[in-house]
Order: structure tokens, then C-alpha cells, then sequence
């Protein structure tokens, strides 16, 4: 079918956003992704009114959700382009609208910069501090929180996040618990915990889009309880150990 | 010491982590964060003989497979030490928080890969990268909050920086900005990954392009065994790439076969031919071999299929999570129900730049590791290896990086260079150079397809868009792959010739070493094996 392509577009020298719109022939097992490739294959690349246009900038690596690079908002909602199909996008009508993730500065066109999740997990020391500990119930959750693609997606839909508030959203709160199960039992563990849970869960309003969106399916939400889980026992032990 | 590391895939994560280690400064410098970086991708595992399935594996077994395999171009030396590293790098990375499959005492879980006949895989499920990566960044992060890295995402590597024949730091394009940016160090380690944009149709990441293999090669750093190419037996074309379906889909009992006997109306019935053809291995046996075969057989029997229906949900859903997840999502396949289509597809490169023993690249202060380098495969790669061989090669160029520093074999000089950089290569050429390079490099090739390949790229230098930097020198990359490949008139491992069928030892057991000088002429010779 003959799929209409709306791109909102940025242009840094200008500081211009501007939409333009494409037309370009794509199957129902096509991705967006597909089609944005081919698009910037074609030299030269004009729009739909036949207007010369420069390739669109987006960032892509792997095309198969496992990178996580290509996300941004596809007719309304945040997702991968790389798994984001015709067949699912074109039920009603024979349009793609891109839109750059609103939540992160754009760089140009569709390629935002999504550093400050880096800063976050940066500024919430989510590394080991000890030897790391394997508990075979854990194990589950830990494989799926490391999993995680860090493309935003989340962040995207969340009510709560914003570039300016302390909130580090689910992508970091979900690589903390990983990093707090598997940290040795102690006070670096106690205060790592604790740290992140006011950064993490004391902002989050527990709307839950975030597993809506997430092309992992991360369970935030059980995450979140299993690190608050974490935190009681060890305040638990920790007046044990006091009353003793 | 100044170390600068370019690329964070597993090789330049663990390179830098190393180098952090041993005290030195480092700045890694890579296109995006980690996540992003094509060494997610991998998803079978990663070799280390554990010896806890009571096989008697041992470091041994694991260093004969992995040479055996390589068909003679690997050095047993580089080789050896790898094998033995492998265990406590496990357990490195195990304490560092990497999530792998545990067994029912605890321990990593180990599961059985082609060219091996002992488990030795270390595995996540089926999607290993993406823990190892998960943990090794998350490593990084705590060097760079103590100040030992530095962090540069979101920049390009174009060139070297070469003084007096000395590497001594490093040109890069800032994405964001398009400004060029210059980094001097005393030594510079190269993790810029395989040479996925001479082929386009890979199962790798679209950014591990070869751009900076190509761009040194212009100035000079010599290739080793370019034309090693590994067709991974199992993918399936989809949007103008490959998708790769785990050899763990038969470590776990996936099974190989095609109709055969169709005629007069019927079904046909399923020949496991890697089976019957080679009972020692079966489905298992090293890649070369079952591409090879898989083409072969294909010709006479049509579409290849890859059985995985008999095998329980548990495997299914646990152990093969992620090729179930591609299968269903990206095929429209379920495995537990259905046959996959597979044919084999470019998945990995063994050759690269050249290196020796301990990392160091054909240009002091130069050093090398993961899939841009030469080491560990020759002939071709066990799978499992390319991750030992990414994170064990990195802390291997790392220390010798610094340990050359100390010894005062790298030279430091300041640099300084402000400008703006073009950021798109012309489209049109790229994707004629890969039909050529895809039409030339095939599973089989002769003299005849390679020159006609060569002169093909000849006649695209004179295109408009072909004197862009980057499609210049991908042009001369792929030039050295195919005169490496016409060079070594034998057959070995992943290189096949029809006009040359038989290994020969006496000429070719060699590197085949491709070197450029000045003017862009080619220069093929064979060197011995470290």
C-alpha cells in the first residue's frame, strides 16, 4: 500500500520545527523503520510535493528491538520504530506520523539526546559496590531489569517525569532494584536503597503507563515493590541486629 | 598515561574498565551509549570451559576446539591464553552483577554449541549481549565517577592522528554538533567492531559499518584476513537484513532438514541432512561446515528449515526466550508450532586489523580488539568465542597498551583541529558496493566473480558521491577484501574457492596481510601464523 509519512522535523541551524510529508510504498510487514531506511535511500529524496528534501536524521542500529536507538512517537505514542509494523500503524487510515520524543532535547529531525538518563544513573550510583550475590528468586526480575533498551520510551509517557524535575523515572528505578538485589546485605546497600527510592518511587504516581509502552515489557511497578521489599527487610535486620 | 579507547561494545567496555584498572586515564569514545552498541545483539552465550557438567571439559579442550576450527590462522599462543582467562572472566564478570542462567546449584549454567562436544556456553537465556553489555557499562559508570574515564558518547571516529608513524590520538565529528574534535593520547585502542556496510544485507548492527577499519586501513594499518567472512548458518532476510536465529536454537536439540521426494504430488519427507551427512556433529558442527552444507543442499532440495517443534515449552520460552521473541515478532513464525525458514547470512568478520599476539596493530601506539581485530578465529569462529574473545581481547590490548606506555614505546603529541564535518555519504554508492562486495564474497567464489568484483569497484570510483570520504574509503576496504580473497587460491574455513577446492597448507597456512600506502595502492602478502 501507498503509506503517507508525516515527519515533524527540526532544524538546528535554524532552530525550526516544521512538519513535511513523504509518500513511500510499504507492506503490512514493514516497520517504520523499514521505511524511513528506504526513504533516505533514495537520492534524491523529495516529498510529497515534489519538493527537494535532505535524508531525515534518526538514529538506528540494530532493527530488531534489541538497541533500543530508534524510538520516538509514532502516531501518538512512544515506540520503537523498528517494531512498530504498517499492518498495526495503518488499520484505519494509510498514515505514519514521527515525532521526535518530546521529553529530550532534539538534536535534529528525529534524533534526540538522551544523555540525562545516563546522568541519572550516574547521579543514583546504580553500579556495584560489592560483590554482587545471586539469589535464585530474584533471578527473574534481575535478567528482565537488565533488559532494559534505555530508549525513553517510558520517560515519554510518564505524568510524572519531566527534564527539570529530581524524578529519575523507570528506566533508572528499574536498573536499581537489579543493582540493590544483587548487593551484598549492609549499610552501602541500606543507604543505595534508600537514595533511590526517594529519587525513584516518592515521585512516581503509580499510573503504570511506562509497562504500557516499554518494547521489553519491564514490570516497573513489581520491580519497584520488590525494591521496596528490599528496603524493609533491611531496616528489619538492621533493628534485629541493634536489639541483639 | 592518556589511553583512549574508541567503541563501547563489549571489547571497548572491558578495554577501558581495564585500562582504568591499571591506572591509567582513559577516555572511551564511542557513536552512542553502550545499549546501543552491536555487541547487544549477540545471544547464544559466551565460551569458557567451567567443567561443571562432569564432561571433563577443561582450558585444553577449549583451546583445541577454538584452534581446530580456526583452521590454522589462529595463533595457538593468543589462543591458549584466552582459554585459560576464560573461567575467572566469567567469574569476573558473575561479580560485577552480569545476569546469567544459573544451574540448580547456583552456578553459571553451561549449554552445548556447535564445534564443541562438551558444554562450555555460559549463557542468558538467548540474549546474552544485551546482560553482558548491561553489566560491564554499569562497571564503567563507577570508573567514571571515581575520574579514571572519561566518557564521549555521541562522537564518530573519522581518522587517526599519525605522527613520525605513530598513533597518537584520534579525529573524531561530534553527531550533535558536526564539529570535528581531536583527542591525543599515548596509546589509542580500536573496538569499532566487524564490516557490516560492505555487505548491507548482515544480521549486525547498522553502525558497526567498518567506517574506521576503512578509514585506518587508508592511513596505512594493515589488514589480516579480510576475506574470512562468516556466513552464520541459521538467518533470515527481512527489510533489507539479516535476522539472526541463535545457534542456541540447536544447542538446545534444534534440528536442520528439507523436504526431499516431492515429486508426484507428495509432501516430501524431512531430511536431517547435517545428521546423516555428519553423525560426529550433526546439527552442531562448526558454521563453515553447515553453511556450506546447508548451500550445497539447498541447491538440489530448495528452502533449508530449521526444526525446533519437538523441543518442550520450557526450553522454548526459557532457554530460547528471545528467538521465539524475533521468530514470532519479525518472521511471523512460532517455533513451537512451526518450521523456520533459515538460509545462511553474513553474521561475523574474522579478519580485521592485523594484530599480533598482544593486541598491538601494524602502527605503534596503535592496538586493537573485538570483531576489528584479527585475533582468535582465523578461518573461522566458534560461536560463543566472539564474546570471550571481545572481553578477553580488550583486557589484552588494555594491558598491553599500558604496559608499551610504561615502557615508553608510545609517543604523545599535541593536536589541535577545530573544523566542520559533512555527515552523509552518498546512498547510491554504498548500496551498489555492497551488491558488488554481496555478489563476490558469496559462501563459494572463484578468481572469475572476484575480478569481475574488482574491476566492478574500479569503474564506481569515477561515480559522483564516490570521492566522499567515507564511500572512498569503504571503496578501498572492500578493495583489499576481495584481493585478499583472490590472493589465497585455496580453500579454508569460510573462504571457498570453486576454482581452488583444497586446503593448501604448504602456500597458504599464512595471514593473508592487505596494506595500503599512500596513493591508495593495494598491496596482498602472506605472513606466517603468530
Amino acid at each position: 500500500m501507498l503509506v503517507k509519512i508525516d515527519i515533524k522535523r527540526y532544524e538546528p541551524r535554524t532552530g525550526k520545527s516544521f512538519w513535511q510529508s513523504f509518500e513511500a510504498e510499504g507492506s503490512g510487514n514493514d516497520t517504520a523503520a523499514d521505511l524511513l531506511r528506504r526513504l533516505n535511500e533514495r537520492k534524491p529524496l523529495s516529498d510529497i510535493e515534489g519538493r527537494e528534501a535532505e535524508p531525515v536524521e534518526w538514529e538506528c542500529g540494530c532493527m530488531q528491538k534489541k538497541c533500543g536507538g530508534c524510538a520516538m512517537i509514532i502516531n501518538g505514542v512512544p515506540q520503537l520504530a523498528c517494531s512498530a509494523f504498517v499492518k498495526d500503524l495503518c488499520r484505519k487510515k494509510a498514515v505514519i506520523k514521527l515525532e521526535p520524543l518530546s521529553k529530550f532535547p532534539v538534536v535534529k529531525d528525529l534524533r534526540v539526546d538522551r544523555s540525562v538518563v545516563y546522568e541519572n544513573l550516574q547521579k543514583m550510583k546504580v553500579w556495584m559496590s560489592g560483590q554482587a550475590q545471586y539469589k535464585a528468586k530474584e533471578w527473574e526480575a534481575e535478567y528482565t531489569s537488565a533488559s532494559c533498551l534505555m530508549c525513553g520510551c517510558c520517560l515519554e509517557i510518564c505524568p510524572n517525569y519531566t527534564a527539570d524535575n529530581s524524578f529519575t523515572g523507570a528506566a533508572v528505578m528499574n536498573a536499581a532494584y537489579r543493582v540493590a538485589s544483587q548487593q551484598p546485605v549492609g549499610k552501602n546497600r541500606r543507604a543505595f536503597i534508600k537514595e533511590n527510592i526517594k529519587a525513584g518511587q516518592g515521585h512516581c504516581s503509580k499510573t503504570l503507563t511506562c509497562e504500557n509502552v516499554c518494547p521489553m515489557k519491564i514490570p516497573t511497578g513489581s520491580l519497584m515493590s520488590g525494591m521496596n521489599r528490599l528496603f524493609i527487610k533491611d531496616l528489619l535486620t538492621g533493628l534485629k541486629s541493634r536489639n541483639v | 598515561m592518556d589511553i583512549l579507547v574508541i567503541g563501547n561494545g563489549l571489547a571497548g567496555l572491558s578495554a577501558a574498565a581495564e585500562a582504568a584498572k591499571k591506572g591509567a586515564s582513559v577516555t572511551l569514545v564511542s557513536q552512542n551509549p553502550a545499549d546501543r552498541s552491536q555487541s547487544v545483539m549477540a545471544e547464544g552465550g559466551i565460551n569458557a570451559a567451567m567443567n561443571t557438567k562432569g564432561e571433563n571439559d577443561s582450558v585444553l579442550n577449549h583451546c583445541e576446539d577454538t584452534l581446530r576450527s580456526a583452521c590454522g590462522l589462529a595463533s595457538e599462543k593468543a589462543v591458549a591464553e584466552m582459554t585459560s582467562a576464560a573461567p575467572d572472566i566469567i567469574r569476573y564478570l558473575s561479580s560485577i552483577g552480569v545476569v546469567f542462567s544459573r544451574d540448580e546449584q547456583g552456578r553459571e549454567d553451561l549449554r552445548f554449541f556447535g564445534g564443541q562436544k562438551k558444554r562450555r556456553t555460559v549463557f542468558a537465556k538467548s540474549g546474552i549481549g544485551k546482560q553482558l553489555v548491561c553489566g560491564l557499562a554499569q562497571e564503567i559508570r563507577r570508573y567514571a565517577a571515581q575520574g579514571k574515564i572519561k566518557l564521549k558518547e555521541h562522537h564518530h571516529f573519522e581518522e587517526l592522528i599519525v605522527r613520525d608513524s605513530v598513533c597518537a590520538g584520534a579525529v573524531f565529528r561530534n553527531i550533535f554538533s558536526g564539529r570535528t574534535e581531536t583527542i591525543c593520547a599515548d596509546a589509542v585502542i580500536m573496538a569499532t567492531g566487524g564490516m557490516n556496510a560492505l555487505f548491507g544485507e548482515t544480521t549486525g548492527s547498522l553502525l558497526s559499518d567498518g567506517s574506521a577499519t576503512a578509514a585506518v586501513f587508508r592511513q596505512g594499518v594493515k589488514l589480516a584476513n579480510c576475506e574470512m567472512v562468516q556466513y552464520h548458518p541459521t538467518t533470515a532476510l527481512r527489510g533489507g537484513k539479516r535476522i539472526l536465529i541463535s545457534e542456541a536454537a540447536r544447542g538446545e536439540g534444534g534440528r536442520l532438514f528439507v523436504l526431499r521426494n516431492t515429486g508426484n504430488g507428495g509432501s516430501g519427507e524431512k531430511w536431517y541432512f547435517m545428521e546423516e551427512m555428519y553423525p560426529e556433529g550433526g546439527n552442531l558442527m562448526p558454521r563453515d561446515i553447515v553453511s556450506q552444507t546447508m548451500e550445497k543442499v539447498s541447491r538440489d532440495y530448495g528452502q533449508v528449515y530449521l526444526d525446533l517443534t519437538h523441543l518442550s515449552a520450557e526450553v522454548l520460552e526459557y532457554r530460547l526466550h528471545e528467538v521465539c521473541e524475533v521468530c514470532r515478532e519479525y518472521l511471523g513464525i512460532d517455533p513451537a508450532s512451526e518450521y523456520i525458514p533459515v538460509s545462511p547470512g553474513v553474521h561475523y568478520f574474522m579478519g580485521g586489523l592485523y594484530v599480533d599476539d598482544a593486541h598491538r596493530c601494524s602502527m605503534r601506539g596503535l592496538y586493537a580488539a573485538g570483531e576489528c581485530a584479527c585475533q582468535y578465529h582465523g578461518a573461522n569462529r566458534l560461536g560463543g568465542n566472539s564474546t570471550m574473545g571481545a572481553v578477553y581481547g580488550g583486557i589484552k590490548a588494555a594491558q598491553t597498551a599500558v604496559s608499551d606506555c610504561i615502557a615508553g614505546q608510545a609517543n604523545r603529541v599535541a593536536e589541535n583541529s577545530t573544523g566542520y564535518m559533512g555527515i552523509t555519504a552518498s546512498p547510491v554508492i554504498k548500496k551498489e558496493l555492497q551488491r558488488i562486495v554481496g555478489s563476490a564474497m558469496g559462501i563459494r567464489r572463484s578468481a572469475e566473480g572476484l575480478l569481475a568484483g574488482i574491476a566492478e569497484i574500479e569503474k564506481l570510483k569515477s561515480v559522483e558521491g564516490a570521492e566522499e570520504r567515507e564511500n572512498r574509503n569503504l571503496l578501498l576496504l572492500a578493495e583489499a577484501m576481495l584481493k585478499s580473497a583472490l590472493e589465497r587460491k585455496e580453500s579454508r574455513g569460510a573462504h571457498v574457492r570453486e576454482d581452488f577446492p583444497e586446503r593448501d597448507d604448504g602456500h597458504f597456512k599464512k595471514l593473508t596481510i592487505a596494506a595500503c600506502d599512500g596513493e591508495g595502492n593495494i598491496e596482498i602478502s602472506f605472513a606466517e601464523v603468530n
